[in-house]
């Protein structure tokens, strides 16, 4: 697939480059259809955010059509379409549970490095440097979705929306 | 999550540092939890116009000699009840101390510009609310934290709880009472249309251009750049992008 490559500083180029696949049982794969340049992408493009390595995927606002699923989620389905939240979260840790998602403490494979850094490590970002979990981000064709169904808000649930609580999704 | 931050209690009056998208929503974000009034800080006039569309009051730092000074003026002497940094790392300003940051930044000795930070820890009045959506990396520098101690101020920041808005904010959205998109549209909050993002689409095949542009001085009007792969075939997309 095609995706947004960081080169260094000042420099970006479109790239082909491998497309992502499930890893996890609650992964999905997105077809992204939309996706932004965020003011935070230009903290990255002018070389402020330390650990970005050429070659990583920049992106992390997108949104998409669901075109694979892992065999653990029960409600997404192919076919439908959702916008992404930038942070990633279990949903079922101590803070995702206090309704502190970006603190999430399971989406950060590199959390080490923050912990060095900031005593404790913040949820995984998509697109967002190594010490943010190294994940591909979302301008490009595809994009890898860890625990897909904690915070993916499909379309067709809108109506639901509508007239309920997010409890009750 | 950044005027939630600020326990807005009616007849507050909010300031806001930066009116890109985040400061665009958190204005009418403000009103919506019961500001009286938000002041709204910027240089850039397109930037300005839209906070004044969505109700709030405009200052340009660019043409005013103090900041601080001058948002004290306007809040009766004894400034605003909350101030919201949405600038974040790479803020611009003017002086010394802006000066003094971007040469630090540019010797590497720091991530951070932290130009924003100190007017809204300054501005801010005694006991009132420091929130801060805007992104911060590194060890800060000059940070005047004896004013911070000396006034009682309260900082709520942090990156955003996406998890726990996506649902109510869509809500709103689908009610009429927020309109995301840039024409505006029927949604109006305070009274003012709501039409905030996005203001500058592309295609992918102009994505490198358009990280050029969006960092140009001279554009950054732009808010936020989406850019639509109107593709849906990977066929198309490859087309669209050599």
């Amino acid at each position: 697939m095609k995706a947004l490559c960081w080169k260094g500083k000042n420099k970006v180029q479109v790239e082909r480059v491998d497309e992502p696949s499930i890893l996890n049982p609650r992964d999905a794969i997105i077809r992204i259809t939309r996706t932004a340049i965020c003011g935070s992408d230009l903290h990255l493009y002018d070389g402020y955010i330390p650990t970005m390595e050429p070659g990583d995927v920049l992106g992390h606002e997108f949104m998409g059509e669901v075109v694979e699923t892992g065999p653990e989620l029960k409600k997404l389905k192919r076919g439908d379409r959702v916008v992404v939240p930038f942070t990633i979260a279990c949903g079922q840790c101590y803070y995702c549970k206090h309704d502190l998602w970006s603190a999430c403490d399971n989406t950060n494979p590199n959390a080490w490095m923050m912990e060095k850094l900031y005593g404790y490590s913040g949820s995984g970002l998509f697109g967002y440097s190594h010490l943010m979990g190294g994940y591909a981000g979302g301008q490009a064709q595809f994009a890898r979705v860890p625990f897909a169904e904690v915070g993916c808000i499909p379309a067709s649930w809108l109506r639901k929306i509508a007239t309920s609580t997010l409890e009750t999704l | 999550m950044a005027a939630e931050n600020c326990d807005i209690n009616a007849g507050d009056v909010i300031a806001v540092w930066g009116c890109g998208p985040v400061g665009q929503f958190t204005i009418r974000s403000a009103f919506m939890l019961g500001a009286a009034r938000v002041i709204a800080i910027d240089r850039f006039h397109e930037r300005l116009r839209m906070a004044r569309a969505a109700g709030a009051e405009i200052l340009n730092y660019a043409e005013v000699d103090d900041l601080i000074e001058e948002l004290k003026w306007v809040t009766g002497g004894r400034g605003p009840d909350a101030c919201i940094d949405a600038v974040g790392l790479e803020a611009h300003g003017s002086g010394l101390a802006a000066a003094y940051d971007d040469y630090k930044q540019k010797l590497k000795l720091a991530f951070d510009r932290p130009t924003v930070l100190r007017q809204v820890i300054q501005a801010c009045r005694k006991g009132g609310v420091v929130s801060i959506p805007g992104v911060y990396g590194g060890m800060l520098d000059k940070i005047p934290f004896g004013s911070a101690f000396g006034k009682g101020l309260i900082f709520k920041m942090g990156q955003t709880h996406m998890h726990r808005y996506t649902a109510p904010l869509l809500k709103r959205i689908q009610a009429g009472e927020i309109d995301p998109s840039h024409q505006g549209g029927t949604g109006s909050v305070a009274g003012g249309r709501s039409g905030v993002a996005p203001t500058s689409s592309h295609p992918h095949s102009s994505t490198c251009r358009s990280y050029e542009s969006y960092c140009d001085v001279s554009r950054s009007r732009w808010l936020i750049v989406p850019m639509c792969s109107t593709l849906g075939p990977r066929a198309q997309f490859d087309s669209a992008s050599q």
